[in-house]
């Protein structure tokens, strides 16, 4: 088998200290393969945003170990130092809603993380316009973020969270917002591009309506996790 | 990199141009403030240039004929005029006056002065000079008088043949320049037509001109024509004299005060207008202080309205200095703006107060590099908060 | 990709057309702004010189009428105002004991005659006895030779005609002394006269009466005047001039005079003389001007303001005295030179009253100057050339 995207073992959250002290995480393990889209459900107060912060490398973990396509990242402590350019190149981002920047248009909202990382900016907007036509929303690339549906609101933030192949996308209820028919057509493409850029993807949500869509589906509860093989296939 | 300042500037283009344009009109108006100071400092020295003297012969003891009221017999400027190294010397008269015009009072400078010696104005911006010596001025534009125009002076009724500009006293009270003899008259009430006049009173005067006591009214009338007076004598100096050496000689030798350019404007400066620019410096350090604080009230405002962005772009991995710089430079930006609408309305406003504003270039420049240091200084608070915000924000629950 | 939104554009666009117009104000206005000035040409011209001077109504002869000795008025016969002839009675004194001393003189005349006469018959008397006197004493002497007489009866006769002539003589004497007192009283009644003739005032010339000074009763003492009068033919206007603009003045020069009663009028007069006399304090000569014609109503002691028409200079470069401006020590103007300025020092001459002013040297016809602008010149400003400065003002 190939080198897990992430691999998290006996992850710890505690929040406080002494007395006041409240276990968000008490020990989480995942594995999750290049290509695969992952749910992730729990109820509310269980630890899932915990986790996926843990998982953003936006808070810091109490314990146990993750690593990254291969690379640990946290064993106790950080072992990289610059969480930010770990976030920018490995971990992309989407989020409820699309949260992008208004006041950059479509294209510049994807090429931003390229721009960041140093590329050209020519060569950014090349990147970020190709993903945008392979999410069809290539035709409203000059158009500022306001003036889109939700649903292409959704795929350039989804664009935006592709643009530097990251080897893991964490989506947290990416679908909220929409019906279910978008619903299930993020999803669809979501499972399209981790095919297509053997990207593993973390899918946070309590939609009933796309919960069978999923290989594999990790539950978190008192912040622990369960695994459940899941009953759908990739659309 | 694509600029994150100016897309955001582009993309809320209106916000920033009304928010630039009212802190520009407080630019303007301290800008403004400070063109008041300087106006007043220059108001002082066009009086000492377009006298054109460079020495100025006063009252013993007196800081005349400005700062402090100084008479002098007009004869004085015959013996002046005997001096080594005085090229000129022509008496003056100041004196503050209204004159009334169109049903109103125009409060004026009225200088008394001999045509063709110091102080003449010296140029026009329409008319004549002076050409008989009675019943003509010359008027500097701010009066409102026109070419032509019949203005009384006391008695006597004065045509305008002339007009200039910038031509203010120490206070910036326009000038209104008319022959010697005319201001001595309406000063003194003492011209030649008076003295003529007293002469023949005193003649007709039976005690005073007795048949007995041949002598008695040459020695009365003698007595009389000392009453003439002038407020100071103007002197340009030879060249190739020393303007401090030529003075000297006037104070030893005809024990009058004698006061050269240099000590005039220190006079004029320091003693004249000085609690004035006190105040006005003093009004000037609070307008920066408030025009400081807003600008950064508005900068912190216009990043807390940005939190959300800010904490996905943090989230997305960008760079504190790539916030601080967007921030930095909004800031700058806004300033940018401010000072070029604060420039231009203070230009376009200034021709309209009543006391003459000078807005020198240095003072823009100045003004331009304190607007940015200031909105630089503004932006630390609002940077200060947008490296606060924590990203995970950006992740929800 | 790089091709920014049009909306971008537009905003670009403003936002240099704000600068550009923010640079345009700050080149336009201020101290970087060119200096707006007008201009004229340096023409040959006519100049009529003039001098101006303000004056005042006065009759060059003024007559105080008053007696000649100490006494009071009697009565006054005229009033102020009237005209009168030369050789009329205007007021009399009161004469107190004069009329009386005439008749005394004339008493004592009339008795001096009668003295006369007297001595005139004495001598008469005198001369008869004496020419007896003569002839006895002849006889005598021819009648004694021949012995008639003793010679002691003859020398008696001699005697008494040497007696007789000398008593005539004394009586010639006498009656000589008689005429001389007539002649003396004769004189002293003709003073007497005099003095009673001199209290009757008469006008010395056709006039005016300008004043009256004392009313019957008041006593005045010599020197003081009971009226005054004036001969308005010799009513001129002492007019003072500044001393440094008389220099050009000659008696006969045309003259333009407003009396300060009649503003809008100038009357036509001739400069009558120049005094010798400057007013030394003033720095002012006087001059008198005579009208042409007397106006019909003016009054004596009134303003009056003279404009003379001194020399005609035909020919002459003039520059309007607006032009003029003082570097240093040098007068000159400020010459246009394809746009910029140059400072031509010139030598001028004499000063029109409409303000033009001869250049005697350092202009050529034709050049272009700088008359009016908006603040003073220095070498370096740039110019722009306007109609007028009127209205605008920085």
């Amino acid at each position: 088998m190939a080198t897990p995207a992430i691999e998290v073992a006996g992850l710890r959250k505690r929040y406080g200290e002494g007395e006041a002290a409240v276990d968000a995480l008490k020990g989480v393990d995942m594995i999750i393969h290049p290509g695969e889209v992952v749910g992730l459900i729990g109820p509310s107060g269980s630890g899932k945003s915990t986790l996926l912060k843990c998982l953003g490398a936006v808070i810091e973990p109490s314990a146990g170990r993750m690593a990254l396509a291969g690379q640990t990242i946290f064993d106790e402590r950080w072992k990289i130092r610059d969480l930010r350019a770990l976030r920018r190149d490995s971990i992309g981002f989407v989020f409820q809603a699309p949260y992008l920047i208004p006041f950059l248009d479509v294209t510049d909202n994807v090429a931003l993380l390229p721009m960041l990382a140093g590329k050209p900016n020519h060569e950014a907007r090349r990147q970020a316009m190709e993903l945008l036509e392979a999410l069809d929303v290539g035709h409203r690339a000059k158009a500022s973020p306001s003036e889109l549906s939700g649903g292409e609101q959704q795929r350039v933030a989804i664009a935006r969270a592709l643009v530097n192949r990251p080897p893991v996308i964490l989506a947290d209820e990416p679908t909220a917002p929409l019906d279910s028919e978008r619903a299930l057509n993020v999803i669809r493409i979501l499972n399209r591009m981790a095919g297509q850029y053997q990207t593993a993807i973390i899918v946070v949500t309590h939609d009933e309506k796309i919960i069978p869509t999923f290989q594999r589906l990790y539950h978190i509860r008192d912040g622990r996790t369960f695994e459940e093989a899941g009953e759908g296939r990739s659309a | 990199m694509i600029s994150l300042a100016g897309r955001d500037i582009l993309h809320s283009w209106s916000k920033y141009v009304f928010t630039g344009v009212g802190l520009g009109l407080l630019i303007g108006v301290t800008l403004s403030m400070a063109g008041i100071y300087r106006g007043m400092v220059d108001d002082a020295q066009v009086l000492l240039r377009n006298s054109g003297a460079d020495i100025w012969v006063v009252q013993q003891e007196t800081l005349g004929p400005y700062a402090e009221p100084s008479s002098l017999r007009d004869d004085v400027y015959r013996s002046v005029l005997g001096l080594p190294g005085v090229a000129d010397a022509a008496n003056v008269t100041y004196l503050n006056m209204q004159i009334r015009h169109d049903e109103r009072d125009v409060r004026v400078m009225a200088v008394g002065f001999e045509p063709g010696q110091p102080g003449e104005p010296p140029f026009l911006s329409a008319g004549r000079h002076i050409a008989r010596n009675h019943y003509e001025v010359v008027a500097d534009a701010r009066t409102g008088f026109r070419l032509g125009e019949r203005i009384r002076i006391r008695r006597q009724d004065h045509t305008v043949v002339g007009l200039t500009r910038r031509m203010v006293s120490s206070s910036g009270d326009p000038m209104v320049f008319l022959p010697l003899k005319d201001a001595q008259e309406a000063q003194f009430l003492k011209d030649n037509d008076a003295i003529v006049n007293e002469r023949a009173r005193t003649a007709a005067n039976p005690a005073l001109n007795r048949p007995g006591v041949p002598g008695l009214l040459d020695a009365i009338q003698a007595s009389q024509t000392t009453s003439r007076s002038a407020n100071a004598v103007l002197v340009r100096v030879a060249s190739g004299w020393d303007s401090e050496q030529v003075a000297e000689g006037i104070r030893r030798w005809k024990h009058l005060e004698a006061f050269t350019r240099v000590q005039m404007e220190e006079i004029l400066v320091s003693k004249l207008i000085e609690t004035s620019a006190r105040q006005i410096g003093t009004f000037l350090v609070i307008l920066a202080i408030v025009s400081a604080a807003i600008v950064s009230f508005i900068i912190y405002t216009m990043t807390l309205g940005k939190i959300r962005e800010l904490a996905v772009l943090k989230l997305i991995g960008t760079r504190n200095r790539t916030i601080a710089g967007m921030i930095l430079q909004e800031s700058l930006g806004l300033g940018l703006i401010g000072f070029v609408i604060g420039k231009t309305v203070a230009t376009l406003w200034a021709p309209y107060f009543p006391k003459y504003v000078l807005l020198l270039p240095g003072d823009a420049i100045r003004g331009l590099v304190a607007v940015m240091l200031v909105c630089a200084l503004a932006s630390l608070v609002a940077i200060r908060a947008a490296l606060k915000v924590d990203p995970a924000t950006a992740i929800g629950g | 990709m790089n091709t920014p939104k049009p909306r971008a554009l537009i905003l670009i666009a403003l936002g240099l057309l704000m600068l550009g117009g923010f640079i345009f104000l700050m080149l336009r206005s201020g101290p970087l702004a060119p200096v707006r000035v007008t201009t004229a040409t340096v023409v040959s011209a006519v100049l009529e010189n003039s001098v101006f001077g303000v004056g005042v109504v006065e009759a060059e002869r003024s007559y105080a009428i008053g007696p000649t000795i100490a006494s009071r008025v009697q009565r006054v016969l005229v009033d102020v105002g009237d005209s009168v002839k030369a050789g009329q009675l205007l007021a009399e004194m009161d004469p107190v004991d004069l009329d009386e001393r005439v008749a005394a003189s004339q008493a004592a005349i009339a008795r001096a005659r009668h003295a006369v006469d007297v001595a005139r018959a004495q001598l008469r008397d005198a001369e008869v006895r004496q020419d007896l006197a003569a002839r006895n004493a002849r006889r005598y002497a021819s009648l004694g030779e021949q012995a008639f007489f003793s010679d002691a009866a003859v020398e008696s006769k001699q005697q008494e005609s040497q007696s007789a002539l000398a008593v005539s003589s004394a009586a010639r004497a006498q009656l000589e002394a008689a005429r001389l007192d007539l002649e003396r009283l004769g004189a002293e009644r003709a003073a007497v006269e005099k003095l009673r003739a001199n209290v009757r005032l008469h006008a010395p010339v056709a006039g005016v009466v300008t004043a009256r000074d004392a009313e019957p009763g008041t006593t005045l003492v010599a020197g003081q005047s009971v009226l005054r009068m004036v001969d308005p033919t010799s009513v001129r206007i002492r007019t003072r001039i500044d001393q440094g603009r008389a220099g050009a003045i000659r008696n006969g020069q045309e003259a333009l005079v407003v009396l300060r009663s009649r503003p809008g009028t100038p009357v036509p007069g001739k400069v009558a003389r120049i005094e010798f006399n400057s007013d030394a304090v003033t720095e002012e000569r006087i001059v008198q001007v005579g009208f042409d014609h007397l106006p019909g109503d003016f009054s004596l002691g009134e303003l009056a303001e003279v404009t003379i028409a001194t020399t005609r200079s035909e020919g002459v470069l003039a520059v309007p005295n607006a032009a003029l401006h003082r570097q240093g020590d040098a007068s000159g103007v400020w010459r246009v030179e394809d746009g910029t300025i140059r400072f031509v020092p010139v030598q001028l001459g004499e000063t029109a009253l409409d303000g033009r002013v001869v250049v005697l040297a350092g202009l050529r016809e034709g050049e272009r100057i700088v008359v009016h602008s908006e603040r003073e010149l220095r070498a370096e400003d740039s110019i722009k050339v306007v109609e007028s400065l009127d209205g605008k003002q920085r």
